[in-house]
């Protein structure tokens, strides 16, 4: 019954995992559902479950090894039962084939994307300054031939093989004036969102629709709830309506809660709406679950929670991974408008902008209004221009009339 | 200034601690009508009598406790400790009383006792009166050890450790008594826990102390002559431990070895590696490299006994070896 344990997708965007710790060593028993490993991601450190009983007979991938997605790394067997003799033939075993992979719910695997990253495990024999150096000064090791003892190569293998050469110190960037340019080091989030709205920029034909939207009635409901009784202690923002507003707008204009997967439409049951958090080293979206069944006061609750946690780093990977549709809210910053990237395979998100006092005509009177600016990235493949301007009209609606969201 | 012997320089060292302070006397064995059985005591006997410098029993056990006990009582007692084999029979007074007391006393109490005993290998003493205890001794929070390689360290290092308020090990070398160097005539001190470029370079850090220092300098003689510049870094005190020199000069040379003469799988190298590989990673240009005595007690014969002690050839060959150099 030997089993292969393989590294889980945790999520859409994860291409590999790093093993942070083994929670069980090599002759232990684990029973299914206990924790086997640490694995880190590019958003977080998740615990992995054993999806199999036994013992953990062979640790494959070593703790800090970083291994792509659906490669083994352990093998689980009963109790009295050896290594199987044809081990070789289950470590090459195609990811498919293998035991134990997570199947992610309503976030379907991607599909060729999964195996790429494969190159990325090193066997470069290099020493740290030499490591570093490289990155420094944009050398491939792959290139460098090492002179250390046993082909190591080292500061000066490096420094050699620096396009340019002759660098005797490692400042030796090219510089702007007086102050040198440096390379730093940036988090692996930051990493992770370089690579994934690099994909989205350069494979989802985006267009844009913005509407102004008068929010005057819906901060005089908010405060309203704020003060009642309705609010159950949690006090709702702005942003908790416009999430509202769109999970009932997105169930009459389901195409926007769909995904476009190779010519044809996954439209998705649930309106899982993803909040843009900045934390730290970056941007997280974790997606409220369920918004068109949640009431006003729950959105509220989900998203003060959702904030928190991914603030503290408390996010589990299906809910940053979960979303059909996402909003983007920059109101606080004083910006009058902006255009969002698409975070795939979602088919829209909508970008926020600040509620500004305006002189508004209404009949022959000008007044007073509070107005805000938001912007609809739609992926053209999913819709075009008339059903973007009509769901955006339908936020509008609501949010003007913001009766409708306390249903 | 004046070239000593580092046996003079201790001698020097005695007299002049006797001299200050009436609170000071020396304890030990044979240290007085004999003049010590490496001879540093010499005159001291008859210059300052019985009372002051005074022969024990054989007991090292006595000789430590007696020594806790007038450090106690306000006395600034220096006990010599025949060889540091034998400060086994003392362990117990020095690690779980002189180290203790301060501390378990809320600070009450202090043990100003100076312990100065003989280190080190090489002298066909087999297996029981070879060793080098320094670098256990160095892993007991509450002591000091130190271990001078030259005359002008031992007197100056000497002169500190009568001004700290703890206990002290002084591990002298046995074959460094007879090494020779300028000490100046006027008072001066070297600092406890302040380690010593011995010799600059750019291309290696050598790490040592007391005898193995003298190896690592003429180790570092021989690879310079084909153009391998070694930076040499004398420890000097290995509790406290001049950390900060080490990594210093490591991230200036990204390579690191440490010389020790006790055995490969103890002392004070292991933790020294530690510290280079967490404070100074990312400079490392190899591993940190370790030359230490064989892993096994010194055998009687001379030859045999001097193969297990690091000598200049193991040093620049571990050089060649792990960073082909």
């Amino acid at each position: 019954m030997a089993a292969t344990v393989v590294m889980p997708q945790m999520g859409y965007d994860m291409h590999q995992g790093r093993i942070v710790r083994w929670l069980k060593k090599e002759g232990e028993t684990v029973t299914r559902g206990e924790p086997l490993a640490e694995i880190e991601t590019d958003k977080a450190v998740v615990e992995m479950e054993a999806y199999e009983s036994g013992v953990v007979r062979k640790i494959v991938a070593q703790e800090g090894a970083t291994v792509p997605v659906g490669q083994v790394i352990a093998i689980i067997t009963g109790p009295e039962e050896p290594l199987p003799a044809d081990i070789e033939k289950l470590l090459q075993a195609p990811p498919a084939a293998v035991v134990g992979q997570e199947a992610a719910p309503e976030t379907p695997q991607p599909s060729a994307r999964a195996t790429e990253a494969t190159a990325e495990i090193s066997e470069i024999r290099a020493t740290p300054i030499a490591r570093r150096l490289a990155q420094e000064l944009g050398v491939d090791l792959a290139t460098v031939k090492g002179t250390g003892p046993g082909g190591r190569i080292t500061e000066q293998d490096v420094r050699a093989a620096k396009p340019g050469k002759a660098a005797p110190s490692p400042a030796a960037l090219p510089s702007t004036g007086q102050e040198a340019v440096r390379l730093v080091e940036v988090s692996r989030m930051r990493q992770a969102i370089a690579r994934l709205t690099t994909h989205s920029a350069q494979t989802t034909p985006h267009f844009y629709v913005t509407a102004e939207i008068d929010m005057t009635q819906c901060l005089e409901l908010r405060a309203q709830i704020n003060k009642g009784p309705e609010s159950q202690g949690v006090r709702v923002s702005v942003n908790d309506m416009i999430v509202k507003a769109c999970a009932l707008a997105l169930g009459k204009h389901s195409a926007f809660n769909s995904f476009y997967r190779e010519g044809k439409l996954q439209l998705n049951p649930m309106v899982n709406i993803g909040i843009a958090i900045a934390v730290e080293e970056g941007l997280l979206v974790p997606a409220i679950p369920e918004c068109n069944k949640k009431s006003l006061a729950q959105i509220a609750r989900a998203s003060k929670d959702l904030i928190e946690r991914a603030q503290k780093g408390h996010l589990m990977a299906e809910e940053y991974t979960g979303g059909t549709f996402s909003v983007s809210n920059l109101g606080m910053y004083d910006v009058e408008s902006f255009t969002a990237i698409i975070h795939p395979p979602q088919s829209g998100v909508l970008a926020v902008g600040s509620i500004r006092k305006v002189p508004v005509v209404r009949g022959d009177q000008v007044i007073v209004s509070q107005v805000m600016k938001v912007t609809l990235s739609v992926d053209h493949r999913v819709a075009d221009g008339a059903q973007g301007a009509r769901f955006l009209v339908e936020v509008k609606r609501l949010l003007e009339n913001p009766a409708s969201l306390l249903a | 200034m004046a070239e000593l012997t580092l046996r003079e320089a201790l001698n020097r060292a005695l007299k002049e601690a006797l001299e200050r302070d009436p609170g000071v006397f020396l304890m030990g064995e044979d240290i007085g009508a004999y003049g010590g059985a490496y001879a540093v005591t010499r005159g001291l006997w008859k210059q300052y009598g019985p009372e002051r410098v005074r022969d024990t029993p054989i007991s090292e056990a006595v000789i430590v406790g007696a020594g806790i006990g007038a450090a106690l009582a306000g006395m600034r007692p220096i006990v010599e400790l025949m060889t540091i084999n034998f400060s086994l029979l003392a362990a117990d007074q020095i690690v779980n009383t002189a180290a203790k007391l301060h501390y378990m006393s809320g600070g009450q109490l202090e043990v100003p006792l100076l312990i100065r005993t003989v280190t080190g290998g090489g002298g066909q003493l087999g297996a029981t009166h070879s060793q080098s205890f320094e670098g256990w001794y160095a892993t007991v929070p509450g002591l000091r050890v130190v271990a001078p390689a030259t005359p002008y360290d031992a007197l100056g290092l000497f002169r500190a450790c009568l001004k700290d308020r703890n206990t002290v090990i002084f591990a002298e070398h046995a074959l460094l008594y007879g090494v020779r160097g300028q000490v100046p005539d006027e008072y001066y001190e070297v600092p406890l826990g302040l380690a010593e470029v011995k010799r600059q370079g750019s291309h290696l850090t050598i790490v040592a102390y007391s005898r193995m220092v003298h190896i690592a300098l003429a180790a570092a003689e021989q690879l310079a002559r084909r153009g391998v510049e070694s930076e040499v870094i004398d420890l000097r005190t290995l509790r406290p431990l001049d950390t900060e020199a080490v990594v210093n000069s490591v991230r200036k040379t990204h390579r690191a070895v440490i010389v020790e003469e006790g055995w490969q799988s103890g002392g004070i190298g292991p933790l020294l590696a530690l510290l280079i590989q967490e404070q100074a990673f990312d400079h490392l240009d190899g591993p940190v490299v370790r030359v230490a005595g064989a892993d096994a007690p010194a055998p009687y014969n001379g030859r045999l006994e001097r193969s297990g002690i690091p000598n200049e050839d193991a040093v620049v060959k571990a050089v060649e070896s792990r960073f082909g150099l």
